[in-house]
């Protein structure tokens, strides 16, 4: 990038004006201290930084995280299976619903074991090669009708049943995006009970994206209603991963 | 940080070959503690979401071992203003997470719609904004475009005083009337301020009430008579048919 002296001259002179601006002095402090002070929440409500416990936020560390995920993630529509991690991942009935014929995914090694069961199924499978950039067979793939993403999630919140997928292991920005029907991996051990833990963890070197993914995508600007499945999934298929015997697909209590 | 429902920030921050983002200065947060608060707030207020569908977060270019994403990566600062109002009068008005609560609530905006505010920003923080970054000529009148009901106020998430900007927004430009607006504010003041004078001011109206579809013939009326069909004016005023009994 270049800096010249001009562009550098401009730049602190602009920073200086916003500094100066920062903290007035005189009468001017009194004029802008605010009429509305925020009143703080009453004592007896237990804070964590920002953010005020309400009862309904799960606690960190709660042995309750996974029922909440479910019935939020239920809630935003997306589905969800929860089993070991030699299940199917409600794979089969995925596939059949949605007449899937083919399947892009990343190199990540937690996904073998469902790429296989959706081999099994006799879906083909396309993973991405990082240097077929931008022309790839796996992005073309991607932008059919008949075809699934699979991603491993990052990390998942159990308060607004999302989950975030790094382009980075997840090899693809539009993957996940471009498929009509999106699944995402998602390792009990990587649930945490609200979107805090994870944003404000964030600490350089970024990903160079990073996507919080809450249910499918969805528009309510066509005829007021909603529409799932606008510029991205219609489908968002969640597979916990946390050794229940309970193998099968859940729903929101 | 973008946040839509559809999934066409993803769409358009993964397909082509250059990225271009623009934010306005007053976009910028402290740290990701600040960043997960107001993000909280955002959908919340805005649609009733716990979060909207997508969250993408771009720190730059596509990085190694991907294979999309933008080989470059451009992010435009826009000022046009904004660092004018910091440490003023008007400043809480950049803390605006343009969640639009407002507008989900303003009786003006519900009526009129988006278009009426002639520039980018509508409804109630509209109102504030525009003419605050001078939008369109004219700009300075769609502060007027408030019934000052406060409802706006209320359910900020962020707590910026709405009513009390719109306000000082109207007292701000009040020395620029000119005279037939200052005498037209002074008779109706004058009128209405006095029982008498404004019950007498209905008895015209409800008996002369026949003459009015003449109003359309005023000079400089039919910009406001063209399109809206008059009122029906009773016979009587209202202290007439409760003094009679007749409600």
């Amino acid at each position: 990038m270049a800096t010249s002296e001009r562009e550098t001259g401009d730049r602190q002179r602009f920073l200086a004006s916003i500094r100066a601006r920062q903290r007035p002095h005189g009468p001017a402090a009194e004029a802008i201290a605010s009429p509305h002070p925020p009143p703080g929440p009453p004592p007896s409500v237990p804070r964590v930084g920002y953010r005020v416990l309400d009862g309904r936020d799960p606690t960190p560390g709660s042995a309750d995280l996974v029922e909440v995920f479910v019935d939020r993630a239920c809630a935003a529509e997306a589905t969800v299976w929860r089993g070991g991690p030699r299940g199917d991942g409600g794979l089969p009935d995925l596939v059949a619903r949605h007449g899937i014929v083919h399947a892009v995914r990343s190199r990540d090694h937690g996904l073998d074991h469902w790429a296989d069961i959706l081999a099994g199924l006799g879906v083909r499978v396309v993973e991405f090669d990082p240097r077929d950039f931008a022309a790839g067979a796996a992005l073309e793939t991607a932008d059919r009708a008949d075809v699934v993403s699979l991603s491993v999630a990052s990390h998942a919140m159990a308060s607004t049943g999302s989950v975030v997928v790094d382009a980075a292991t997840a090899g693809s920005r539009s993957a996940s995006l471009l498929a009509p029907v999106q699944v995402c991996i998602v390792p009990v051990d990587r649930l945490v009970a609200t979107h805090a833990e994870v944003l404000r963890d964030q600490r350089p070197p970024m990903p160079s994206c990073r996507v919080v993914i809450t249910g499918p995508s969805r528009t309510g600007d066509i005829e007021q209603r909603l529409t799932l499945g606008a510029h991205g999934p219609v489908a968002l298929h969640l597979v916990v991963v946390d050794g229940s015997p309970a193998d099968g697909p859940q729903s929101a209590p | 940080m973008l946040v839509t429902n559809e999934g066409n920030a993803r769409m358009v921050t993964s397909q082509p070959r250059i990225h271009i983002a623009v934010m306005g200065a007053e976009r910028v947060t402290e740290d990701w503690e600040q960043a997960d608060l107001l993000l909280g707030l955002l959908a919340k207020s805005g649609t009733g979401q716990p979060l909207s569908s997508y969250t993408t977060i771009i720190s730059g270019p596509r990085g190694p071992g991907e294979v999309d994403g933008p080989e470059e990566f451009h992010l435009v600062i826009v000022d046009n203003g904004r660092s004018d109002l910091a440490g003023g009068e008007f400043a809480e008005m950049l803390d605006c997470i343009r969640c639009g609560a407002c507008l989900n609530v303003c009786p003006v905006y519900r009526q009129t719609g988006g278009h009426a505010y002639g520039w980018v920003y509508s409804g109630p923080m509209g109102a504030v904004l525009t003419p605050l970054l001078g939008g369109r000529s004219g700009a300075a009148e769609v502060a007027n475009a408030s019934t000052l009901c406060g409802a706006c106020m209320e359910v900020c998430p962020v707590e910026i005083p709405l009513q009390d900007l719109l306000l000082g927004l109207r007292r701000r430009k009040a020395p620029d009337a000119g005279t037939g607006e200052r005498l037209a504010w002074r008779a109706w003041a004058a009128a209405w301020s006095r029982p008498t004078a404004f019950r007498g001011t209905g008895w015209v109206t409800t008996r002369t009430r026949r003459l009015a579809p003449l109003a359309r013939r005023l000079p400089g009326a039919r910009r406001w008579t063209d399109g809206r069909a008059l009122p029906d004016l009773p016979a009587r005023t209202f202290h007439e048919r409760w003094r009679d009994g007749d409600v």
